[in-house]
């Protein structure tokens, strides 16, 4: 199927297509750059590394930002960024670990830095004020520091002192 | 089309894991974390170690304490067999742990001046130990550890702390032992010489150990039958607030107890009324629990805990607890309500931990 207008059509990875509005489609800057180069998509644009329920979700997330104005650079180098989101995107976040990495690797081959910055976020906000096993147990880490290491960190950083 | 695949080359597939996760978007998701959890990232793996670097426990030096604080006591929750402590922002080994975990362990610094009578106790119910970490009168300095496990503990007179020409604060502690009981200290126990105090103006013929240096002390609760002395003997004890999980007032107005998170704020009320009141407030990130059933069981032990903690008071002897700490318990979760909006008066607070207060009426005199 090919594009028609201003529609584009995206096939995902299980070779499902997806019709999708120019401008939410713009919203990553790998497709409007592509289509800048291109100029007039009359071609199927496939989309090999997202598979459909993900591309569904990046495109639900374009479709409601595409008014947003561009990404700021400004804070980029700020050392800490804040990790508040706003209620939609919480709500739009709130899916399982997979699904939540599967956007977050989407957002960043397709280069949509709002969606990859909210999904980030939501990783770091599940990683704050946990201990290391607590990470690891949320996140299903198998810890292959040895006893050994452990305490060579510890005594490294003057962290333990067994009085 | 072929532009289009050329653009979009397929990747391998891999099951997306935070640490499959390419190394450019784990440190994108390190930018949105603190130090202190940064450092605790870095310590789950090797993986996550070599990607996301060492830089989080620079930083953890040289920024604000506070991110070492938190650090430490999110590591704390890892480490069962140490516990952190407030005054020197590092970890002490718990005595709880060598004791076995039924054991409680309980600061021992009364109130200046304070006096402990003898710890009231069932016949056959638990014993009370003192431990002291100390330099002993009359001796050249080595670390001592005395025990009792005499059925009435000794009183223990307390001297406020005095200045010392040296960093280390130096305190006075002395236990007055009658000498029918001297005997019945148990001969694996470590005694310094013995000797008359002729300044106590309770000349009854108390013998007196004094130790004029004593960094920490504590009473421990045991089982008659269980203490050993190769377990006693290898105890160090933490001399500061944190080794107890239930705190004791001025010097030790604040202490964190990592088992159950709950910070306690301890108050002596300054009206010299009897009977006077301890005033606690504990500060506890609700959120951890699922809900108010689990809350209430949580606090019951709490009140329980804190119960036992005092001696002048004999929890298993006394009636109506259930009745008192479910009354109790209301008055907190009333309390959670009235002041969650009110300011925070510390960053556990502003970080949305709400805030619980409640008093507890002490005895004189045990009912037994």
């Amino acid at each position: 199927m090919a594009a028609a207008g201003n529609l584009l059509t995206f096939v995902s990875a299980d070779n499902v297509h997806i019709e999708v509005e120019r401008d939410v489609a713009e919203r990553s800057l790998l497709i409007k750059n592509m289509l800048e180069d291109l100029g007039e998509a009359t071609e199927d644009i496939p989309i090999p590394n997202v598979n459909e329920p993900v591309l569904r979700k990046v495109i639900e997330w374009c479709r409601h930002h595409k008014n947003d104005p561009p990404a700021s650079t400004e804070d980029e180098d700020s050392r800490r960024k804040t990790t508040d989101i706003d209620e939609w995107d919480q709500k739009f976040t709130q899916v399982d670990q997979e699904m939540l990495f599967e956007i977050i690797l989407a957002a960043n081959y397709l280069d949509i830095k709002g969606l990859l910055d909210v999904g980030c976020k939501t990783v770091a906000n599940m990683i704050k004020g946990k201990s290391p096993e607590e990470i690891r147990k949320t996140f299903n880490i198998q810890n292959d520091f040895t006893p050994e290491e452990e305490d060579q960190i510890r005594r490294e950083n003057e962290w333990a002192e067994d009085r | 089309m072929q532009r289009l695949r050329a653009l979009f080359c397929k990747k391998p597939q891999q099951k997306p894991t935070l640490t499959a996760l390419p190394p450019e978007i784990l440190l994108h998701i390190a930018t949105y974390l603190d130090p202190n959890d940064l450092a605790c990232l870095t310590l789950c793996s090797h993986g996550l170690l070599d990607t996301l670097g060492r830089s989080s426990w620079v930083d953890l030096q040289n920024e604000s304490s506070m991110y070492l604080v938190l650090f430490l006591q999110q590591l704390s929750k890892d480490l069962l067999h140490l516990i952190y402590c407030y005054y020197c922002d590092c970890f002490h080994l718990i005595i709880e742990l060598l004791l076995g975990s039924s054991k409680r362990l309980f600061c021992l610094y009364p109130q200046d001046g304070g006096r402990w009578k003898s710890i009231s106790q069932a016949p056959r119910g638990p014993s009370y130990g003192i431990l002291i970490y100390g330099q002993p009168e009359n001796t050249d300095g080595s670390v001592r550890h005395c025990f009792s496990r005499t059925p009435t503990v000794a009183n223990l007179h307390y001297d406020p702390p005095h200045t010392s020409s040296s960093y280390t604060q130096r305190y006075s502690i002395s236990i007055k032992t009658r000498p029918d009981e001297i005997a019945a200290i148990p001969r694996f126990t470590q005694i310094p010489d013995v000797k008359e105090d002729g300044d106590d103006d309770d000349d009854d013929g108390d013998e007196v150990l004094r130790f004029v240096r004593v960094w920490s002390a504590a009473v421990v609760e045991y089982s008659p039958d269980e203490i050993e002395r190769d377990v006693l003997e290898s105890i160090h004890i933490c001399p500061h607030e944190s080794v107890a999980h239930l705190a004791f007032g001025p010097p030790y107005p604040s202490t964190y107890c990592r088992s159950c998170h709950i910070k306690f704020v301890t108050r002596i009320d300054e009206q010299e009324h009897q009977p006077s009141l301890i005033c606690v407030e504990i500060i506890r990130e609700f959120e951890l629990f699922a809900g108010l059933e689990i809350f209430e069981r949580e606090a019951s032990a709490l009140i329980r805990d804190y119960m036992r903690a005092v001696p002048w008071s004999d929890f298993s002897a006394s009636l109506g607890w259930g009745s008192y700490i479910m009354s109790v318990i209301r008055a907190m979760l009333s309390f959670v309500s009235r002041r969650r909006n009110e300011p925070s008066l510390d960053c556990m607070r502003e970080m949305g931990m709400p805030l619980v207060h409640f008093g507890i009426s002490r005895t004189d005199s045990p009912s037994t």
